[in-house]
């Protein structure tokens, strides 16, 4: 790599559903998966990455670049993940939540999390569940009796039919 | 949609207002018994990202105020009704007493959620709430506190001191016949020679870390009590250790704080020129300076017997005084 200064280094990233897609390492590094990969020099083919599919690995590195173009100022960073995260649908940012995890992004992981937890702020638990794919294991009865000692936690709740 | 882990849709409840991240419990059994741990308490804790404080200045306070430091508004201050005083504060629930009839009762000002003390506490020099479940939201099932009274006598013909603990454990459990509800354990006497006085009314006790811990005057020495163990220990207090001292000369003999800020013990020493923040080493054991705080924005609103700090966040300093906050930050 060392040999390479002066032209910026391309990594090659696969997606699980076989896509291939072209990063700068200086975008890609912030990741501390393929950080790790590069400096073991494992980077030298193809990066497989079997836990992120296609169309979240796209929008990953869409994140991986532009938060890389703008210089350390921490406002500006903010503002671009804000704005990169409002058109997301829930869906499209619990697969980035996995995709950050997996790649040991924290920056990413953090404003994808703290985005979710805005959009479920004031749903159901009903629809935190059927969103999340967490069964119910309370009987009626428990369910009623752990409702009713939280009662305060209700107040300005969505109703359960809400989407 | 893959699904996420369990570890991983905690970490996003733990970013949630601590009213939707409760609410989770109901989700299913699990999640209810996760919720409910200290672990989480502390992870939402640090996460928040408005963190609320509960700020009780003094013993018989006759109000309490409720501050959200991050969202620029001025505290909500709570006047209690006449003949109810505020004795202790840990974890976001009161004590307090009605006065009239000397009955204690301990309440959640969030949930609004109280059970009365069976017990009557009699003098109490110092007395201090140890609520041991962190996340003590609802006065529920699980709910469990303990109040420790303490009381130092000085000697004045000898060296020592002679200090006495008295232990109440609360269980908020409805109470299988023939077990009380209120256990009063034995009174610990403790003799010692380096703890003499306790600093003045308005540093209340701290829990942390399983135990109470009291300031000693002058901030040469801690008396903590372990409610679990139900023994006392002496430590060195943040202003005892030499090198700690010249830092405290430089600050001035302005005012004081003891307090709990992300997890660690807190001393904070104040003058108008500097404030220096002290942190608790709970893995050594010893304090040390964490910040020394020069940015200062408003003099009078420095720890001298005017300003309190209610939250440090690491970098900015939030000190009431009177109904205003001021921030002070470090460079």
């Amino acid at each position: 790599m060392a040999a390479e200064t002066g032209t910026p280094t391309t990594l090659t990233l696969k997606s699980n559903d076989d896509e291939l897609f072209s990063v700068a390492e200086s975008a890609a590094i912030l990741s501390v998966t393929i950080r790790n990969m590069v400096e073991d020099g494992c980077a030298g083919g193809v990066i497989p990455l079997d836990n992120v599919d296609g169309k979240t690995l796209a929008s990953v590195i869409t994140y991986m670049n532009g938060i890389s173009a703008i210089p350390a100022d921490e406002e500006k960073k903010k503002s671009y993940r804000d704005k990169f995260l409002s058109d997301k649908d829930f869906e499209t940012l619990a697969d980035m939540v996995l995709a950050a995890n997996y790649l040991n992004m924290s920056c990413l992981m953090d404003a994808v999390s703290a985005k979710i937890a805005q959009v479920m702020e004031k749903k159901s638990v009903g629809w935190v569940r059927r969103k999340f794919g967490i069964e119910n294991d309370y009987t009626p009865e428990e369910e009623a009796a752990v409702k009713e000692e939280h009662k305060w936690t209700f107040e300005g709740v969505e109703t359960d039919d809400d989407n | 949609m893959a699904k996420l882990s369990d570890d991983l849709i905690l970490r996003i409840i733990s970013r949630l207002p601590l009213k939707s991240a409760v609410r989770c419990k109901l989700l299913s059994k699990n999640y209810n018994v996760i919720i409910s741990t200290a672990k989480f308490g502390r992870l939402h804790a640090l996460r928040s990202s408005n963190p609320t404080v509960f700020h009780c200045p003094a013993v018989n306070s006759r109000s309490f105020t409720r501050i959200d430091p991050l969202s620029g508004s001025d505290p909500i201050s709570t006047a209690l009704p006449i003949g109810i005083s505020i004795l202790a504060s840990c974890n976001g629930v009161l004590l307090a007493r009605i006065d009239c009839y000397n009955e204690y009762h301990v309440l959640n000002p969030i949930t609004g959620g109280a059970t009365v003390v069976d017990h009557r506490i009699g003098r109490s020099q110092d007395i201090a709430l140890a609520v041991d479940l962190v996340n003590p939201i609802s006065l529920s099932s699980k709910f469990q506190f303990k109040l420790v009274t303490f009381d130092v006598n000085p000697n004045p013909t000898r060296y020592w001191s002679t200090l006495r603990f008295a232990v109440v454990v609360h269980s908020g459990a409805p109470i299988p016949a023939g077990y009380p509800a209120t256990v009063v354990k034995p009174e610990v006497v403790f003799k010692c020679k380096n703890f003499a006085r306790m600093a003045d009314r308005s540093i209340r006790p701290v829990y942390a870390h399983g135990c109470v811990h009291w300031l000693g005057d002058d901030a040469e020495s801690i008396v903590s009590f372990n409610v679990v163990k139900e023994k006392p220990r002496i430590t060195d207090g943040p202003l005892k250790n030499g090198s700690l001292n010249k830092d405290a000369a430089a600050g001035g003999g302005g005012g004081k704080w003891f307090g709990v800020a992300q997890g660690s013990l807190q001393f904070v020493h104040g003058s108008p020129e500097v404030i220096v923040v002290y942190k608790h080493d709970y893995a050594n054991d010893r304090w040390r300076v964490s910040h020394k705080i020069g940015n200062i924005y408003n003099p009078r609103a420095v720890i001298n017997n005017h300003g309190t700090p209610v939250l440090f966040d690491g970098q900015r300093l939030f000190v009431r005084l009177g109904k205003r906050i001021y921030v002070h930050c470090s460079d």
